[in-house]
């Protein structure tokens, strides 16, 4: 089990800036996960860590050691790929058996160490199978079991589960929690869904545009994102620009930029905002913008921290009812409601925003 | 869904075809046989006379093993040059790319008569080449094509991850040529070496300019018979090429199936 | 980059063996040619209408041979491409055969079947459909049905494998659009399956137009083609650069005509939008 660190990593391809200047640092046994949509950088940065990829500038080191300039076959990292590359002429075994028959281990010991690990990752009796006959979540497991059978210091895992169906999906996020705190290793996942990363990593690491957006454990990730781009990508899709006009210690006031651009609306919005959620204090004047998840805006009635909307649409989800409004005041709000008898589309609606709800994030 | 039953005609045109295309071979198999110097049609009668013959002093023999030693030699070296250049084209990504296809393509552009003659004429102004080596050389790069061209066809759908995928688990660069990327190509370098093989062993072309008293090849003592001679023995000679040919075939069908040639 | 160095390594010795064995002696006969007699039996070639005559039967023949190697080939391809798993594969079979077998092994074939005491000449006068020996062999109409016989699988594997790659479902979709047999090969199939007619005939012309052992063989002395004029000049009449300057005429001819075809297909397949892109 080692400890990785990643310095001021870069790599160019060309004009294109793949990742610049990357840092991160990751305990030993650790799980962490790079979270971003295609083009961040979070795949070239894991083949960076493989090897499979130089690094343009910076360096990696395991346990302290560079590894820059060892090749990727010497570097002892486990690699579990986005389509398996499963050996299509070997059997299961054969696939997992792999890297040991190159040590030339004799062959009851590979016998036994593979045997323990199919067994480990649920896959005993399908020793004898090609990988076109096994199911996707089997080949998975084969996959997994090739890369942990060689006892590697680090498990690369590049969005293992995205070709898995929804409900097998879940069942492999449990399995791979499961193994990876029964081994112990240092894992980094690469991944663009949020949820997978909330739910495996002991911390995730945002990336966009080959930049570490932010670091955080999933709680603080979830409930705490730094910039307006984390919060977009973890779901808080109502964003309002504004300004502070008046900062307790408890809470502010901002008004929102843009009033009334719709006929009707007098005045400025004020929203309440309660001080805790934010990371650093902010004073009267600053320029702000104000985010809220779906699942927190209510319809309400006239209130303090209440938006006029007219409704647009109202879409049964199953588990919620989303309702897309467009307010007043030149922004649109999106609700996740449990019930929505109360209003019709196309008619008025007052959308409460609980102030302790509300993150204020720099603008 | 049930299909209809495709026109009747084509099925005749189709069958008339294939009738064409085995009417000689069938003829020449039939010939071997005949008892008469001559095929007689009805056939007369049965004979293994002109088997025989073969091995009378008519330099069939020598020819043969001259032709197999010249073609095994030709496509042992082609395959281990073809097969690098191979993954060259389809592994990486340079400019000039294609270009360099073309090139390792191009000999089959050049009519083999040019080429023939090319070569008589520029081995004649370097003395002292031993005809094989002459034979050699032009074998070498008209039989190249067939097997560039067809591991490259296996090799454009390869899945390289699987090259990460060993070298991820301690595989050196050899070590996963030999065992992942190369047991996976094999279909397509069997189908391009089985080609070159006998395209090698039929040429007639090339060795009408190249070959001579000191190296003959079995085509062109098969030309030079005809010549003053029409027996049956060259229909004797030309039936075991064709159980060769009809061998191979059912070896590749076994081993690597014939959907390779539909390209 | 390390990656890029693997690549030019690999290609190394494929380029090495080209550039020695292949282009180098090409060059060294162009240029020795030039240098020695400049023009001269270039000229000679296209102002004495003896040797003038023999390219245009060249071409002529290639073109007999391309155009019944494709009257006959696409509906063998077609019939081949549409058929069910059974029999299939025994076609095929039968296809790819002939490939194998020597283009001698071949024309002997023929000569046995169409020599005046060949088989079919046997059976014509047994039946007394003729009085005297039909003369084939030796003929232009022999060496173009060796031709044709040589070269119609390059023509069938060429359209077979692109017709089996359009969905039966659309022909399923223009017959239930209203479309007869007739129509729908014409409108769907056709168009679709021109790339593979056009690589084939491609292919059929320029192997026919260089062919040697065929034409050799079945059409003896009296028939005279580019490729076997290169080799009388050698052989019979010891003018080699005569025969460089037909090897080379050739060989223009040949490129010649694989670039017009080129250019006329590009955006012939330009249109056809889909199929692989190069």
């Amino acid at each position: 089990m080692s400890r990785i660190a990643l310095i001021d990593i870069t790599k160019q391809f060309g004009d294109l800036k793949a990742v610049s200047n990357m840092n991160l640092e990751i305990a030993e046994g650790e799980f962490v996960a790079l979270l971003g949509g295609s083009g961040c950088g979070k795949t070239t940065t894991l083949r960076m860590i493989a090897g499979f990829t130089e690094l343009t500038a910076g360096d990696i080191t395991i346990d302290g050691k560079s590894v820059k300039n060892i090749p990727a076959h010497k570097r002892n990292i486990g690699v579990v790929f986005q389509n398996y590359a499963l050996f299509p002429h070997l059997t299961a075994f054969e696939n997992i058996a792999f890297g040991l028959t190159l040590k030339k281990m004799p062959k009851k010991e590979i016998s036994e160490r593979v045997g323990k690990t199919m067994r480990m990752v649920k896959l005993d009796g399908l020793e004898a199978r090609l990988p076109r006959e096994l199911s996707g979540g089997q080949q998975q497991r084969v996959a997994l079991a090739r890369a942990l059978v060689m006892e590697p210091r680090v498990l690369l895992l590049d969005e293992p589960l995205s070709n898995l169906d929804a409900k097998l999906r879940q069942e492999m996020q449990v399995e791979i929690k499961r193994i990876q705190k029964e081994v112990g290793i240092t894992t980094i996942l690469v991944t663009h869904d949020q949820e997978e990363a909330i739910s495996l990593a002991d911390r995730i690491a945002i990336m966009n545009d080959g930049l570490v957006q932010q670091v955080d454990t999933p709680k603080d990730i979830f409930k705490r994102p730094r910039s307006r781009f984390v919060a977009d990508f973890m779901g808080f899709s109502n964003f309002i620009d504004g300004t502070v006009r008046e900062a307790t210690g408890v809470a502010y006031r901002v008004e929102a930029v843009n009033p009334g651009t719709v006929t009707g609306a007098a005045e400025a919005l004020s929203l309440d905002v309660s001080a805790q959620g934010t990371e650093k204090p902010y004073a009267v004047g600053d320029a702000v913008t104000l985010a809220i998840r779906p699942e927190n805006v209510a319809i309400g009635f006239a209130c303090g921290n209440c938006v006029r909307a007219k409704i647009a649409s109202i879409t049964y989800k199953g588990t919620v009812t989303r309702v897309a409004a467009e307010t007043d005041y030149g922004f649109s709000l999106r609700a996740d409601v449990e019930d929505a008898t109360v209003i019709e589309s196309g008619g008025p609606a007052e959308l409460y925003l609980p102030p302790d709800k509300i993150i204020v994030l720099p603008r | 869904m049930p299909e209809k039953q495709d026109g009747i005609g084509f099925k005749i045109i189709a069958l008339a075809v294939y009738a064409f295309m085995a009417a000689p071979i069938v003829i020449v198999v039939l010939a071997s046989f005949s008892p008469t110097s001559f095929l007689a049609f009805p056939p007369k009668g049965l004979s293994l006379k002109w088997y025989y013959n073969i091995f009378d002093d008519n330099g069939f023999v020598s020819g043969f093993f001259n032709s197999m030693f010249l073609a095994s030699v030709a496509t042992a070296i082609d395959v281990m040059i073809a097969i690098p250049a191979a993954i060259a084209v389809t592994k990486y990504h340079f400019p000039g790319k294609t270009a360099l296809t073309n090139f390792f393509t191009s000999p089959m552009f050049l009519p083999t008569v040019t080429f023939g003659f090319v070569l008589l004429q520029a081995f004649s102004a370097v003395r002292g080449v031993p005809t094989f080596y002459r034979l050699l050389a032009g074998h070498l790069i008209i039989i190249l094509p067939y097997i560039f061209r067809n591991v490259v066809s296996v090799m454009i759908g390869f899945n390289w991850t699987l090259e990460e995928a060993a070298q991820s688990l301690g595989a050196r660069p050899l070590q996963t040529f030999r065992r992942v990327t190369l047991p996976l190509i094999k279909p397509g370098i069997m189908a391009g070496g089985l080609l070159a093989f006998l395209y090698s062993l039929d040429d007639a072309t090339v060795s009408a300019f190249i070959s001579d008293h000191r190296f003959v090849t079995l085509p062109i003592r098969m030309m030079t018979y005809m010549e003053f001679s029409f027996d049956p023995t060259l229909a004797a000679i030309s039936t075991v090429l064709i159980a060769l040919s009809l061998g191979a075939i059912v070896l590749m069908e076994r081993f690597v199936g014939l959907n390779i040639f539909l390209k | 980059m390390r990656a890029r160095k693997n690549a030019l390594a690999a290609a190394l010795p494929a380029t090495a063996l080209l550039s020695v064995l292949f282009i180098l002696p090409i060059l060294f006969v162009a240029v020795s040619g030039f240098k020695q007699d400049g023009t001269k039996f270039y000229v000679k070639f296209f102002s004495d209408p003896y040797y003038r005559d023999i390219l245009i039967t060249t071409v002529l023949t290639a073109l007999r041979v391309t155009f019944f190697a494709l009257l006959l080939g696409y509906p063998t391809a077609y019939f081949i491409a549409r058929s069910t798993s059974k029999y299939k594969n025994v076609f095929l079979i039968m296809t790819v055969f002939p490939f194998l077998v020597s283009a001698i092994v071949r024309a002997y074939g023929w000569q046995v079947l169409l020599g005046d005491t060949g088989v079919l000449n046997q059976i014509l006068l047994g039946i007394g459909l003729v009085k005297k020996p039909v003369k084939i062999l030796y003929t232009m109409t022999g060496v173009t049905i060796g031709l044709v016989h040589l070269l119609i699988p390059y023509m069938i594997l060429s359209i077979a494998g692109v017709i089996q790659n359009i969905p039966r479902n659309l022909e399923a979709a223009a017959e239930s659009l209203g479309a007869n047999r007739l129509t729908v090969w014409r409108k769907v199939i056709l168009p679709l399956s021109l790339p593979g007619v056009i690589t084939g005939c491609i292919l059929v012309f320029s192997v026919s137009m260089t062919a040697f052992v065929t034409p050799r063989l079945l059409g003896g002395a009296r028939i005279k083609l580019m490729s076997t004029m290169i080799y009388q000049e050698v052989n019979a009449a010891f003018n080699w650069p005569m025969a460089a300057a037909i090897s080379f005429i050739l060989l223009g001819t040949i490129l010649f005509f694989l670039l017009a075809a080129n250019l006329a297909t590009a955006n012939a397949m330009n249109r056809l939008g889909g199929g692989k892109r190069a």
